[in-house]
């Protein structure tokens, strides 16, 4: 009895203990994993809302910004110039325009977006520019039979007689800065017209992404004057996506839109690097002023986007999201970024007499670090816009 | 290294360095902006529809980005995907007038100075108020008699621009935009207005142009029609269909009942013996299927006759003899309008240019379960949209991209004419139905949503309702929907 009792008693103890080690612990160890797994996606999803919005507000706005408050330096500097025509007023104006184009290179890593929408890059600074259509336009103001102002320029339909290097045309002549003296009062008109339709077109670039409504009175009123029509912020779907206002269905896709960019211009400057030996005699009046110096703000702009800001104003950031999934991968970026500005500076700096064989050894270095770069960034990509937790595939109902 | 080799070199040079160092550097500016590439991945357990562009034809991706992005055809070839890259650099390209410069040899008389202004980040163009929009203005204003030819002595393009000291046929277009009523004011039989909510509620409009400043003198009864241009992604896959499942298709339509006929004074459309080959191909390009194959179809006639950039195939200018008369009269010389053009782009820049075209990927077709996308389609079918519409082709082989071959693709279009009604009619009174793959992804690469042959359409819901005369009935069935319906149709639409 005794004995039948305990195994009757004992079956559906046995039962429940077969039921509960084969089945009820590993449910509960699901439903605990499953939990923990989406307690961490739910984090995840977080941290990359505030990475957008942190990576808008600090490098994207701020880097527009500063672009206009160069261009503003710029205007400021060419009316100075053209009042008094001194060589401190070109130093002046040469260093605005410095400024202007380092900022204007660090935002090829936004490129996407409004950007790619509305060309600001060739409004900004159209490749090459138009030689002749320039000088003949300079010929018109002197003949006077052209007032040439910021509106004609920007209704002509070329954005390649005015931007960035038409201005370094008129400022620089065989790499060199002109003589203040020799810019011509025609030139100097022309100058001024270009300024002012930077200031105009790099204030709707912020546009584009604020939306008009969000600028200062100042900035309005320029654009205003101008005839710009007004823009809505682009910034709020990229900061909102999977809103029903928004273009973007998930987190994932401004991601995507970031690290895309990001590696583009890298794969691009790559590109350039592997095409070596192109010795020219004389520099041609569509060179660059500054290579070294356009390459390097091309990556500081890719390091504003990894780091999340700019200088001095850094917060939540790619980086962030790369070293939750993988810490040493988003070191080993953080290290490429910084070896690949070093070995760029280390081309720049080599001594004029330097060796054939020395700078083409030099440009390698600097060419195989760039590649590991792009390599890094390329492999954490779909580390952080591929996790389940953004969404990736929301757009596909999955 | 042919010059436009060192083009690619100086466009997409991060820098140069001189490896003598007695000679000075010499350095291209820096740009960026190409070689955008799929972040990579594929969701899992997608129906066919997905792929709009067949399994070697199509990317998924919503970003700005998604409409250039090479397919996955090309990207799994390296020979493909190189070439791929350097035809894009020149599509990307702004040419100027100095020939010796990087993308020199624009002019002397041309329509603009860069593919991506009239294909603003590779789609389709905006519609605008005012011709001289540079970026994203994709219109092209036709110069023509009532009964829709070429008015003499200008091109089918009608050029407002000339490089100095030449003077182009006329200083600019004056674009004017109209309010439009229909015969039930603008509202559904439900009463709603079109357009319900948005800012330009009850509203329809439509444009017309006129020439200001003509160089030479235009008929008295001569017309203007604008078009705009077509989004570049898509079209290789078209050119792999085959001549005669369009004519298979054209005969299905002569046996329906009803308006929708797809003829053309009672034929399936034009015979066009192409030159490459001597052989004859139906016409299926351009929104008047005026050309045969891409091989001699828009973007290869276009890298020359846009920006006037003249090559070994391509030696004359493209302009006409009036306006070279025009420039003698003028008291300019045109001695170098008549002499032999220089070649200003190799062959193997054209073969570049023509793989990028046929190569960029199609995005895939988006939430097409969601059950308004399911109510939609099967209104979009109720409605008849797909007689025209037809939503899926096979292609036939393709020697081009070989990877688009044998694709089952989705672009929603017979490939034929039909004539929309009176309001549509401009150059011609009917036009090719435009595919609608990718058209909901308008807003995230171009940030607009402009539509219809001159971009009348603010978005889906006007050009459903622009839809005359053989899709009256088609129109009429949208209107006679619930909101809910009309709304459910739209989604569907966007989601192709």
């Amino acid at each position: 009895m005794k004995k039948r009792f305990i195994l009757w008693t004992g079956r559906p103890v046995i039962i429940s203990l077969i039921f509960f080690l084969g089945l009820a612990l590993p449910l509960h160890a699901a439903t605990e994993g499953g939990i923990k797994k989406g307690v961490e996606d739910f984090l995840f999803e977080k941290k990359a809302y505030t990475a957008v919005e942190d990576y808008t507000e600090n490098t994207v706005f701020k880097t527009i910004e500063l672009l206009v408050q160069e261009i503003e330096n710029l205007n400021t500097a060419v009316a100075g110039l053209s009042k008094s025509r001194t060589d401190a007023d070109m130093a002046k104006t040469i260093e605005a325009w410095k400024g202007a184009m380092a900022q204007f290179n660090r935002h090829w890593a936004f490129n996407y977006g409004p950007a790619a929408h509305y060309d600001f890059h060739k409004q900004l600074a159209t490749w090459p520019f138009d030689k002749v259509w320039v000088d003949h336009y300079l010929d018109e103001i002197e003949k006077g039979n052209l007032e040439v102002t910021a509106r004609f320029l920007r209704k002509n339909k070329h954005s390649s007689t005015r931007g960035l290097n038409t201005a370094a045309y008129l400022l620089f002549r065989d790499g060199k800065v002109r003589p203040a003296k020799k810019i011509t009062p025609a030139e100097l008109k022309y100058l001024r017209a270009v300024s002012q339709a930077l200031l105009i077109e790099s204030v709707d670039f912020e546009a584009s992404w604020r939306g008009t409504k969000n600028l200062s009175k100042e900035k309005r009123k320029i654009l205003k004057d101008a005839g710009v029509k007004k823009r809505s912020s682009y910034a709020v779907e990229f900061t909102n996506p999977g809103e029903s206002d928004s273009r973007y269905t998930s987190i994932s896709i401004p991601l995507q839109e970031i690290f895309q960019e990001c590696t583009t211009v890298i794969e691009d400057m790559v590109a350039g690097f592997s095409e070596l030996g192109q010795v020219q005699e004389k520099s041609a009046y569509w060179d660059s002023i500054d290579p070294y110096a356009d390459a390097l703000d091309m990556l500081k702009g890719v390091e504003n986007s990894y780091y999340g800001g700019v200088d001095g104003a850094r917060d939540a950031s790619l980086s962030d999201l790369v070293a939750k999934k993988n810490q040493i991968l988003d070191r080993r970026i953080k290290a490429s970024l910084a070896h690949s500005m070093e070995r760029i500076k280390a081309v720049r700096d080599l001594p004029s007499g330097a060796d054939a064989q020395t700078r083409e050894l030099m440009v390698k270095i600097a060419v195989s670090e760039c590649e590991k770069l792009f390599d890094r960034i390329t492999a954490a990509t779909p580390l952080v816009t591929a996790d389940s937790a953004v969404k990736p595939w929301a757009a596909y109902g999955r | 290294m042919n010059k436009w080799s060192i083009l690619y070199n100086h466009k997409k040079m991060m820098f140069q360095i001189a490896l003598a160092g007695a000679l000075a550097l010499a350095v291209p500016c820096l740009q960026t902006a190409y070689a955008h590439r799929a972040i990579g991945g594929v969701p899992k357990d997608l129906s066919e529809e997905y792929y709009t562009g067949g399994k070697m034809g199509t990317v998924f991706s919503t970003t700005s980005r998604c409409m250039e992005l090479p397919s996955p055809a090309v990207s799994a070839d390296e020979d493909l995907a190189e070439k791929f890259g350097a035809g894009e650099v020149i599509f990307e390209a702004d040419f100027v007038t100095d020939q010796d410069a990087p993308f020199g040899g624009l002019g002397p008389i041309y329509n603009n100075n860069s593919c991506r202004n009239c294909h603003p980040n590779y789609a389709r163009g905006r519609r605008v108020d005012s011709w001289d929009e540079q970026f994203g203005n994709s219109y092209l204003a036709f110069v023509h008699t009532p009964d829709g030819k070429f008015v003499k002595g200008v091109k089918f393009m009608f050029q407002t621009m000339a490089s100095p000291p030449y003077k182009p046929l006329g200083k600019t277009v004056d674009l004017k935009w109209h309010e439009y009523v229909d015969n039930h004011g603008n509202k559904y039989p439900d009463g709603t207005p079109y357009n319900k909510g948005k800012e330009y509620e009850g509203s329809l409009i439509y444009p017309t142009a006129s020439i200001v400043d003509p160089l030479i003198e235009l008929p008295a009864n001569h017309k203007v029609s604008i078009e705009g241009t077509i989004g570049i992604p898509g079209t290789g896959l078209l050119d792999a269909i085959k001549d005669e499942d369009i004519i298979a298709e054209y005969d299905r339509q002569q046996k329906l009942e009803g308006p929708v006929k797809g003829a053309i004074k009672g034929k399936h459309g034009r015979w066009i013996t192409e030159p490459y080959d001597g052989e004859k191909h139906l016409g299926k390009f351009t929104s008047h299927n005026a050309r045969a194959t891409l091989q001699n179809g828009p973007g290869f006639n276009g890298s020359w006759s846009v920006p006037n950039i003249t090559r070994k195939d391509r030696t004359k200018l493209f302009a006409t003899q009036e306006w070279i008369d025009k420039q003698g009269e003028m008291g300019l010389d045109t001695a170098a309008l008549t002499a032999h053009q220089p070649e200003e782009m190799t062959q193997e820049d054209l073969e570049n240019v023509m793989i990028w075209s046929r190569g960029i990927g199609i995005p895939a077709a988006r939430n097409l379960e969601s059950p308004i996308v399911q109510q939609g389609k099967k209104m979009f079918y109720e409605a008849s949209c797909q007689e025209c519409h037809k939503p899926t082709w096979t292609t036939g082989k393709d020697k081009y991209i070989p990877g688009f071959s044998d694709q089952k693709i989705w672009p929603y279009t017979d490939l034929l004419m039909h004539d929309m009604g009176k309001m549509s009619h401009g150059l011609t009174k009917t036009f090719r139905t435009p595919p609608l793959w990718a058209r909901g992804l308008m807003k995230n690469v171009v940030d607009h949503s402009d539509m219809w042959h001159d971009l009348r359409a603010r978005d889906f819901e006007e050009a459903i309702l622009w839809h005359m005369g053989e899709a009256e009935e088609s129109r009429e069935a949208f209107r006679n929907m619930s909101a809910e319906d009309r709304k459910a149709v739209i989604e569907f639409c966007k989601a192709l």
